[in-house]
Parts: structure tokens; sequence; C-alpha cells
């Protein structure tokens, strides 16, 4: 006998529940039958009754769900009577996907058929006297499941509990599993623990997301959204979930019991144990960590919360004042620029003044060298990072992808990281060693600190920061600044402010086990929070304020290569910086600056790394506040 | 230091590459698709399809056209096909399963030029839609899925318990369940008479997909305290070596 695949025989529970309605009906129709009686069985009430004259087929089977569908409903014709009585002639057994067939297509994937050859008739096995549950449906489903399945666990955990009880919305065996749609996560096997993780974690999402639900049981409706805002609901949330701890990880998939119940695996004196499953190496405190934390409850969770507001009052006023600022620039020099065209003034020649030089270094091979490195490595952390961060939305999804998935972002983020603090290192050690240099020990350090070389701010900033807003409002002259000027040195002690911050708590969170034997779990939470929200103000600021300051102002439009080759016209550093300019020929150092014109090599090769970093910041900046202002 | 810091980073770019790891076990045997064994089963020279499982597996249900072959059978010389060049593929229980594997390799050994294996094996022939046979079909029961767990505190506490292990005797060398005795399947349909019918039988396979039938089987000739491993022997191991609280338990109950 060559038997079809599923749905081939008989129905489901549920199926059959409905086939009285719809079904029934329309077979009934079929067959000019009414309602499912006693007393006729349709097509084969005469002739198959005189022999299969058993209670079941008799009394029963008019009764169940199928009583009006008749013999011939699942049963071929009988050809030869004689031949059907002396065993020769079987009836064909029709398939149950003549009428079942949307369950049929499920149950092609059924974990059941596939690995266990079930069919229809081997669950349900009274289907000549099968008739809808008295009862509960989920507790129908429970029963039949708890055959072969029987799980203490599940019968005591919540959903168990109140299943019994009769609660419609608790998860019931086919709730999480599927009723004729069971997929082949045999999660006892660590063969697909990316698609079980997926496929489970999404199925009680589908509940614990509904807010509406949630409420009915008087259950937190954010969870599942503050699971999201969690490095593990990250990962998992832009397609990776085979690394990070899924809903049932910590949970596990029957025993879900509240965290005051000593056998829950949630419970605090078992969460040792529990995180045991993923990490090692930790100290006890590092259960500390809160698997979900609302930041905005401030009773529960003071710490994330003020340190939530104290980022978010740090962006706000960090943008409103420097946006603020780039735009009166903006206005101001597009103003002043439009007034000399309007008028015919061409800039002078490049060459400056009465010292026949052309082009000055401003930078030193090195520096550029270590900015291009800055670049590299500032670019692969937004890359790498920013997808986690707004992992819901499809072009995270398609950077990740781009990266070889999560695991290798991760990778290529921890090396840039680790670029960048050498970077920083390198830079902490040469700001020392310019304040202490060898052989004068600290005579002279605070001169050098507030001079003029130095990129700590001194008095005159706040004098310059003042007169810029005059200029903006053309209540007064340009500043004369010296060789840094007040927003150059905030680039760049943002810099120590950032690599702090964002540093730091990236070390905390590359190494989480060990960072428990210095501090509580907890602080992983607040360094999660820091290390997306000042990266958050890092890429934007960059990707705006500096981007914009530096190569998008009307007077460097559409880039500055200044950066990138490390010379410039000695007419711009006698127009915008007015004292060095000075200084460098009081001090007699103006010969020793001069430079070549750079070459037509390094002009383009500075032009296309330039351009490209420029148009993708821009239009990572885009992405991210698209992604902002949509959510 | 400066070396380390070198060679850190570098392990770190090298981690981030992932190259394609060789093929463990038998990478140059060649794999067919379910859609391209049923078009060569309808082409002019159909291949041979092999069923490797027990005969009990491969009467209950089958691809229509496939031989019963167990892979344990061929060592000892098999009813080949003449034609060394004929194609042979190769089946088994699942996905994961080794006997279609070892049975293309063993064919391969013994000459023959043309073994394939069908990738995914039974599940996804059944999977992409095509049809099964079924000879003599086991009557299914509900049989008891004990956990890991569940089945260690049921050793503990002694008892009549019987540990059924059905694999073949190489897998049953590589480790078993202190106490179980090895009837592997293959042998089950003549082996049965000699189980005891007064003890709590425990059915154990490798993975799991097996253990249900082999109980089905023993339940329709009368043996009828009969439970099964969940997940097999690969889940005991796990249970083993991470301890109790990674896997719930799963009690008994029929």
């Amino acid at each position: 006998m060559a038997a079809r695949p599923p749905g081939n025989k008989l129905s489901p529970i549920l199926l059959l529940l409905l086939s009285t309605v719809l079904l029934g009906g329309a077979v009934s129709a079929v067959h000019g039958s009414t309602a499912p009686g006693p007393a006729v069985i349709p097509s084969c009430a005469v002739n198959c009754l005189e022999c299969h004259d058993q209670y079941v087929h008799r009394e029963a089977f008019p009764k169940s769900v199928h009583g009006s569908l008749g013999c011939l409903g699942c049963h071929g014709e009988v050809i030869d009577r004689e031949k059907h009585m002396a065993g020769l002639e079987k009836p064909e057994l029709l398939s149950c996907a003549r009428c079942h067939g949307e369950i049929a297509r499920e149950y092609v994937r059924n974990y059941h058929y596939l690995y266990q050859d079930f069919r229809c008739y081997d669950c349900h096995r009274d289907i000549h006297a099968l008739t809808p549950p008295a009862g509960s449906l989920k507790q129908e489903i429970l029963k039949k499941c708890t055959e072969c399945h029987a799980n203490d666990e599940y019968s005591m955990s919540g959903h168990g509990l109140a299943v019994l009880k009769g609660n419609e919305d608790a998860a019931t065996c086919s709730d999480c599993h599927g009723l004729h749609s069971t997929r082949v996560y045999h999660t006892a096997q660590d063969i697909y623990p990316a698609e079980a993780r997926e496929f489970y974690s999404r199925t009680c999402i589908h509940c614990h997301g509904d807010r509406e639900m949630m409420q009915r049981h008087g259950l937190s409706a954010d969870v599942v959204r503050l699971y999201e805002m969690t490095y593990h609901g990250k990962v998992q949330g832009v397609g990776y979930p085979s690394r990070v701890a899924g809903c049932a990880d910590c949970h596990t998939s029957h025993n879900i019991l509240p965290k005051d119940n000593p056998v829950s695996t949630i419970n605090p004196a078992n969460l040792v144990t529990n995180c045991s499953k993923c990490h090692e190496g930790f100290h006890p405190r590092f259960v500390e960590y809160r698997a979900h934390p609302d930041f905005a409850n401030r009773r529960d969770y003071p710490s994330l919360f003020w340190t939530n507001v104290l980022m978010e009052v740090l962006l706000a006023l960090t943008f409103l004042f420097f946006w603020v600022h780039t735009a009166l620039w903006w206005r101001k020099t597009y103003w002043d620029k439009h007034d000399l065209e309007k008028r015919g003034i061409v800039p002078g020649p490049p060459v400056a003044g009465s010292e026949g030089i052309q082009s000055i270094q401003r930078f030193p091979p090195r520096e550029i060298f270590m900015h291009v490195i800055l670049v590299l490595s500032f670019f692969t952390l937004v890359l790498t990072g920013f997808p986690l961060k707004y992992h819901g939305t499809g072009w995270a999804k398609f950077l990740i992808r781009l990266w070889g998935g999560a695991d290798n972002a991760g990778n290529w983020h921890r090396v840039a990281a680790l670029v960048l603090i050498v970077l920083f290192l390198i830079i902490l050690f040469r700001s020392l060693r310019y304040l202490f240099p060898p052989g004068a020990g600290t005579r002279g350090w605070k001169d050098r600190l507030f001079g003029p070389e130095s990129l700590f701010p001194n008095r005159k900033d706040w004098e310059d920061l003042k007169a810029m807003f005059l200029w903006f409002f053309n209540r007064g002259e340009r500043p004369r600044f010296d060789r840094w000027s007040y927003w150059e040195k905030f680039d760049f002690l943002a810099v120590f402010w950032g690599m702090t911050i964002i540093g730091g708590s990236g070390i905390f969170l590359m190494v989480p086990e060990w960072t428990s034997y210095l501090l509580p779990g907890w602080v992983l939470n607040i360094a999660s929070l820091l290390h997306s929200e000042e990266a958050l103000l890092a890429a934007l600021f960059i990707f705006t304020v500096h981007f914009f300051n530096t190569h998008l102002i009307p007077t460097k439009f559409p880039m500055d290569r200044t950066i990138f080759t490390g010379r410039y016209y000695l007419r711009e550093m006698a127009e915008e910086r007015p004292l060095e300019y000075e200084r460098m020929k009081e001090e007699e150092k103006m010969a020793s600056l001069r430079r070549d014109h750079p070459s037509l090599w390094t002009k383009l090769l500075a032009a296309a790394f330039g351009y490209a970093g420029l148009l993708l910041g821009l239009f990572l900046a885009v992405l991210i506040l698209w992604t902002i202002l949509r959510s | 230091m400066k070396r380390t810091a070198v060679l850190f980073i570098l392990a770190l770019i090298v981690a981030a590459f992932p190259g394609r790891a060789a093929s463990a076990e038998g990478g140059d045997i060649r794999e067919l698709s379910p859609v391209e064994v049923q078009r060569k089963m309808t082409g002019g020279t159909p291949p041979v399809l092999v069923n490797t499982m027990s005969l009990i597996e491969c009467r209950d249900h089958r691809i229509p056209g496939s031989e019963c072959i167990p892979v344990t059978e061929m060592a000892g010389g098999w009813r080949e096909p003449g034609d060394r060049d004929r194609e042979i593929v190769f089946y088994c229980e699942s996905p994961s399963c080794r006997r279609s594997r070892l049975a293309a390799e063993t064919a391969l050994k013994q000459g023959f030029r043309n073994a394939a294996v069908l990738a995914g094996g039974l599940p996804a022939w059944k999977e992409s839609g095509y049809e099964v046979l079924s000879t003599k079909r086991i009557h299914r029961v509900g049989i008891r899925s004990v956990k890991p767990d569940v089945l260690a505190r049921w050793i503990s506490g002694g008892g009549t318990l019987l540990l059924l292990d059905i694999r073949t005797p190489d897998e049953f060398k590589t480790g078993s369940i202190a106490g179980s005795i090895n009837v592997p399947f293959e042998t089950l349909q003549t082996a049965w008479r000699d189980l005891p019918m007064d003890r709590s039988i425990v059915v154990i396979d490798d993975r799991g997909h097996r253990s249900f039938l082999a109980a089905c089987y023993l339940f329709e000739r009368g043996l009828v305290d009969i439970s099964r491993l969940f997940g097999g022997l690969s889940n005991w191991k796990i249970h083993q070596s991470k301890g109790t609280e990674k896997h719930g338990s799963e009690t008994a109950r029929q």
C-alpha cells in the first residue's frame, strides 16, 4: 500500500470541531443529509451496517462530527460485495486532506510525521466516535500530548496550572510547539540551535508582546520591548539568535515559574546555575545583571533611570548647542560669501604676503596617519555597532549580513575598538610628553597646558566663543584664532570623554565575566546604556557637527583636504589663524613649515578617501536620524 | 609584549574570517536531493535505492522502489547489483544519521563507482511531498518519553528497569549507559523473544528518532511496560556533562 503524505487519514481535533459547522454543513448538502443523528447513516446506511453493526458504527458514528459524511465520506465504495466479504477487496481509505487540506499542508513539516511517520489516525484513534470536546480544547490537547510527553514541570508551571484551571489565554502544548505544524526542533540536539531559539522566542513574544492579553492577566506588557533593548535581544533581533540567550534559555521551556518560587530558574538562588549554562568563569555577583530592566522605572532601577536621564540631557544639550552653532555659522559664512560674490570680489592669490610661500604644513605625516587609522576604526565601530542598536531596521540586518553575521561583526567591532584604544593611549602619551618633556620635569607645564600650541581650553577660548556668536549676528569681528580654535579643542577633548565612557564600558561588555570580579552585574546594564548612548552622541556629532565645521561650511565645501595632505595655503593660515601666523613669523618658523604643493596623486588619494568617508558618514547620519524619528 | 599584542590582533582578524572547515567524515560522498532522486527514479535508468535501516523500520515505511538492506548486513555480502557502474543511492532515518554514509563508503570500498546518499534522509523525502510505502506497518501507541534526569532517578532507584540499547554493536562500544544491554534494532525481530516480560523496559537509541518505533514494535508483541529515552544517548551525554539543570524532566505516564 502506497501511503500518501500527511493529512491523508483522519482529521485533527481542532478542525473536526470546525467541521461540524463548516464542513459538516457543506458535505451534508452534498449528501442531502441533515444534522447527524442516530437514525440515518447516509450513503451506506443500508449496506455497511448489515455487517459492520458494532455499537461504534451504529450508535456512536452518526453522532460524531463526521456522522453526516457517511461511510463513503472516508472509505471508497465496495464494488463486489462477495469479494469484500471474503477479504479480497478492501475499500480505499480516502485522504483526510480532501477536506482538511490546510492541515495537510502544515503537517508535511510536522516532526511526528517526518521522523515517526505518524498518520492522522495515530492521534485521532477514536475517529468513528469523535465528538467536540466537552470542556476546554486546550485541556484536550494537553491530554493528547501527554499520552507520550507527560511533563510534570509544565503541569506545575504557570502555563500548565492556568490551562488546567480553564484559562483560555494560557499556553498549552500546541501554542508553543504547534498542533499540526510541530516543527523539527528536537531541542535535545544542538544541531539547529539558531532556528529553534528563534522559533520559540517568537512563540513567547507572540503572547507576551500582546499588551492587551498581558494586562488581562496582570503581567508586564513591556517585557518583550525591554528584552529587545538588551544585548541578548538586539543580537537576536538583528537575525542571529544562535549565540545569545532567548526566552527559554533563562526561563526554560516548561519550568516557567515566577522568580519568587524556589524552583524557578530565575529565582535568585538559582541564577548562578542558570547563567552558567552560557557564561563561565564569573564571580557570583555577575548574576546581579538585570535581564530586561526598565530604565524608565525610577523606583526599581534608580541607577539605570538616572544614567538614562544623564545621557539624554547630555545628548540634548550637546546637539542643541552645536547644531545651533553650526547653523548660525553656516548662515553667516554663506551670507558673507554671497555678498563678496555679488560685489565681484574674488579670494586673493594663494601666495601670502611677502613670504613667497604657497603651502605650509599643518599636520605632520604621523598625525595624518593617526587620523586615517582613527577614521577607519571609527567607521568600523559604527558600521558594526549601530546595526545592533537599531536591530529592527532593514538596513541593520543588511549591514550585519555584509559583515558575514553578528559573530563576525562583533569580532570586527572588538578589533576596531582595540585599535582605537591603542590610538587613544598614544595620544595620551604624547599629550603627557608635551606637558612634561624629557629633561624639563614639571617646569613650565602650566604655561604649556594653557599655551597657544595646547589643545586644552583656556580663557581666550571662552572669549572667542562669545565673539564668534556676536560675529554670527554681525555684532563684531570674527575672533582671531591661534593654532587651535575652541571647537577643535572640543573635538579633541571629546575624544578623551568619549573614550573613557565608550571604551571603558566597551571593555566591561567585552569581558563581562571578568568584570564581575571588579563590579556587580548591574554595572553591565549601566555600561550597556552608556555605551549605546555615548556611541550615538559620538557618531552623530562627527557626522553632523564635525563634518559641517570642517568640510561643509561654505568656505571649505565640499571638503577640506588638509587633514589628509597635511598642508594648506599660507593665505588660509593668515586668514583663519592670524595669531598663529603672526607667531610663526615672529618666531621665524615660517621657513621650516614651508612645503611643496601636494602631488597630484596625494590630492587624488586624499579626495577619494575623504569623499568616501564624508558621504558614508552623512548617509549613516541620515539613516540614524531617520530611524530615531520613525521610532 | 608588542609581539603578543600583534599576535592577539592577528588572531582576532583570523577569527573574524572563519574558513570553510573541511568535512570531517566522508566529504567525498555525493549527495542527491529528494527532487534529484525522484527524477532519477522515474527516468530511464533508475538507481538502486537502498534503505539502510533495520528491516522493521524499512517494512514500516520506505521510499517506494527501495530495497531493505540494513547497513550492518552490507559488509557480510549483500545482494548487490552486478553492474559496478550502476548508481546506488543510500538513505536512513534523519539528516544526522550516519548509516547511509557508512553504507555508501562500504559500497565504494566494494568497488562500486557510483554511490551516493539522499541528502536529509527520509524526512527530507517526506518533506518534499513524496510518498512512502508501508508493507508491514507497526501500530503507533502512546509510548512514555523519559528525559535523562528522570531516567537517572529511575536508575538510582533500582527496581526492575531494563535499559535496552538498540544501537549497533560498534556504536554501543563507543559508550553506553551503565547496566544497559545491547540489542541492535536490526536484530530485534528475533531477539525480542528473549526479552523479559516482567521488567520495565527503556529503549535507548542514538538521537531519539528510532526508539519510538522500536518501542511500538515491542508493545505490539506484548511488552507493554515500555518507555523510551527522549533524545537518545546524545541527550543523555549532554545531561551528564551539563548537569540536570539544563534539561527539564519529563516524567513517565502512559
